[in-house]
């Protein structure tokens, strides 16, 4: 979503606060810190070249940063479709997981709820789509749906690991 | 006060009825599958996902029903009817409270999968709506809202 880079890149406005305690910090909020100082981007530039920061797309680690700050900063926007702490806190968990096993296949999924405080992921490749869902209510199990075409499949509870083979499925030709 | 009858008629396959999208969603990009998902509401969903009828309610009436909805998507009443899990758009007017109606163009698209129970078919049947779902662009927009109630 192209919102989510822009609010990364001009508010860098993580706050280790409202991350989880039952999650690794590990480097997110030195990287974050880095990518909104003025030691990294602002002066890389040379005469008639565009600055470094802003060229192409977004890295994989550029994109895993703007998605967290995407769920972290989610409840912001509107009081009335909130995520809820432990869906919010499974997603960023199983997020991580599959980022740190493999950095360079991530990509930012679409970061929407359920209506009920549950959060839903969709990563979406040609007529390949993969919706990861983590519902607010603790009694209810995360799922991952698997669609290609007209073939669909479910994995309940499932873990990073299991979210990685996807992403291989998802950016493969089969 | 609109006439009471009015908007209490069976849905016509004919019809055209508009889905607000909310926040989250940008123009361009796919009709996202949360929009034809009954919401959950703890171990509970809601019974359908609420609609607006093109023949009482314009797109851009229907997104400004609610605050920070995006756009709209446009379906067709005969072709939701066709899709698996005999899916279905009733008439479900607004009322108030002396039970005279007040948004006549309110309609529900029934019988989708719960999402608590079922949550396969529940995710299915919301892929199987986005492919006949329309985004209506502003153009559109603009367009049928200048036809419905002239320029601004």
């Amino acid at each position: 979503m192209s919102t989510m880079w822009m609010e990364v890149s001009s508010t860098g406005t993580y706050q280790p606060s409202l991350f989880s305690s039952t999650m690794e910090h590990g480097s997110l909020p030195v990287d974050l810190q880095r990518r909104t100082s003025s030691l990294d981007s602002d002066k890389v530039t040379e005469e008639g070249r565009p600055w470094l920061a802003w060229e192409g797309p977004p890295t994989p680690k550029e994109s895993f940063l703007a998605f967290c700050t995407s769920v972290l900063q989610y409840n912001d926007e509107d009081e009335d479709d909130q995520i809820a702490k432990n869906a919010r806190d499974a997603a960023l968990a199983i997020a991580q997981g599959a980022y740190a096993r493999v950095p360079n296949k991530w990509s930012s999924p679409r970061v929407a709820t359920d209506g009920g405080g549950g959060v839903r992921l969709t990563w979406r490749s040609g007529e390949k789509e993969l919706r990861a869902v983590f519902p607010a209510d603790v009694r209810r199990m995360q799922y991952l749906y698997v669609e290609h075409g007209k073939k669909h499949s479910m994995i309940k509870n499932f873990t990073a690991a299991t979210l990685c083979n996807q992403f291989e499925w998802l950016l493969s030709k089969k | 006060m609109i006439d009471q009858i009015v908007g209490t008629e069976p849905v016509e396959c004919t019809e055209v009825v508009y889905r607000a999208l909310k926040k989250g969603w940008e123009q361009g990009e796919p009709i996202p599958s949360e929009a034809f998902m009954r919401k959950v509401r703890e171990l509970e969903t809601e019974k359908a996902v609420s609609l607006s009828r093109r023949k009482y309610v314009t797109a851009r009436e229907c997104r400004s029903k609610l605050n920070r909805m995006r756009g709209t998507a446009s379906l067709h009443v005969g072709t939701v009817r066709d899709l698996p899990f005999g899916l279905d758009v009733s008439a479900d007017p607004g009322r108030d409270g002396g039970g005279a109606v007040i948004d006549p163009g309110h309609c529900l698209l029934t019988n989708l999968p719960d999402p608590v129970t079922d949550e396969e078919s529940a995710e299915f049947a919301a892929s199987q709506l986005i492919k006949i779902a329309r985004h209506v662009t502003p153009v559109q927009e603009e367009q049928e809202h200048r036809e419905r109630h002239g320029p601004a």
